[in-house]
């Protein structure tokens, strides 16, 4: 187990989940992600994450949703844990504070 | 509107491999996916797509059982079973032999019975009536002998017909297998040799539904009249149509010796 670690990819489907609220399932979390980033997403990479994101106990999951276009199966919705919701503010406070670390002048460096 | 599915082996391959807690969520995300396709990129990109997506999903995530699903276990129940009743019998030689042997004997003797039977209604499948033709012979017992044979009193069918008037039809059949003749079709110079030779009553070739190539089954109602098989008539008169003789059998019936 890799612990509580969280990728990049992951961060990135957990803050999904959290703009769809209700309706977080497989599908519609790639297409808003590829809507937000741009990027060409699989089908697999998004449920892997959110597998491992449930191991992890940053997700819960129950079945529901089904629809005819699904040929009648049910999606797997996703929501948040508190866990989950700390993990994120965790890791946005760490880029906060490390933003603050870096010296204006890299900045300009790197423009000039 | 009756929607396209992808092929179906995939979806198969795919419910095959993965565990219970993805499988149907996922199928429902690609089906979704595959009629979003479908209609944009067409049938057969979308399949491959489809596929393409089920390969993605070989990964050990989707295929480990996981702690949520359903704990069905079909095998170790079956090889439970299996092993109980093998000790269950161990114990109880006697019984289980006569409980297994008996059923053996029994499927056995059952098999025996179907197998004979089959042969036995395997017969004169080629007669449409064929329940209703029988063949007459003599049954012969005394103490310490019997005998059985097919010959009968010549005036027999006559007697047949007129004391019992449910016997539609009956025709005699005279075969020696000695009965060889000689035949020579008009214009041959040569006599032809023949064995395979009976004299018969006309009605046979009604009771035995024998089908006519030539003529009909009221051919031997005539004096002086053979019925000869297909390939027999070929060989006297050549691969001709004899439609237009009165029947290809008079045209022979005056070579007969």
């Amino acid at each position: 187990m890799k612990g509580t670690y969280l990728g990049e990819f992951e961060e990135l489907v957990l803050l999904t989940v959290g703009i769809l609220y209700d309706n977080a399932y497989g599908l519609g979390i790639l297409d808003e992600l590829e809507k937000q980033s741009g990027r060409n997403i699989m089908i697999s990479a998004v449920h892997k994450s959110l597998v491992r994101l449930e191991d992890k106990g940053y997700l819960k999951s129950r079945m529901g949703g089904a629809s005819e276009t699904r040929g009648g199966r049910e999606k797997r919705l996703y929501t948040l844990t508190a866990a989950g919701s700390k993990v994120l503010a965790q890791s946005r406070e760490l880029r906060n504070s490390m933003w603050k670390q870096v010296p204006k002048m890299a900045w300009d460096g790197n423009n000039g | 509107m009756k929607m396209d599915k992808p092929p179906r082996w995939a979806v198969a391959l795919f419910r095959w491999f993965c565990n219970d807690h993805l499988s149907e969520a996922v199928l429902g995300d690609m089906l979704e996916l595959y009629d979003r396709r479908r209609s944009e990129l067409g049938k057969f990109k979308a399949n491959m797509l489809f596929i393409w997506n089920v390969v993605q999903f070989i990964q050990p995530f989707a295929i480990h059982k996981r702690r949520s699903s359903s704990p069905l276990n079909t095998f170790d129940m079956f090889s439970n079973y299996f092993k109980t009743a093998w000790r269950s019998m161990s114990r109880q030689k006697l019984y289980a032999g006569i409980t297994v042997g008996g059923f053996a004997l029994g499927l056995a003797a059952c098999m025996m019975i179907f197998l004979f039977i089959r042969n036995e209604v395997s017969f004169d499948k080629y007669y449409k009536d064929g329940n209703r033709i029988f063949r007459l012979y003599n049954k012969y017992t005394e103490p310490g002998d019997s005998d059985q044979w097919a010959n009968v009193p010549t005036p027999l069918t006559a007697v047949l017909k007129q004391d019992y008037p449910d016997i539609e039809k009956a025709a005699r059949i005279m075969s020696f297998r000695m009965t060889n003749v000689l035949v020579r079709p008009d214009g041959s110079p040569d006599n032809s040799f023949e064995n395979g030779f009976v004299y018969a009553d006309p009605e046979i070739l009604d009771i035995l539904e024998i089908p006519m190539v030539f003529g009909d089954t009221q051919a031997l109602n005539r004096a002086y009249t053979v019925v000869m098989t297909r390939s027999k008539a070929i060989q006297y008169f050549g691969n001709i149509d004899p439609i237009g003789k009165h029947s290809s059998l008079m045209t022979i019936n005056r070579s007969l010796m």
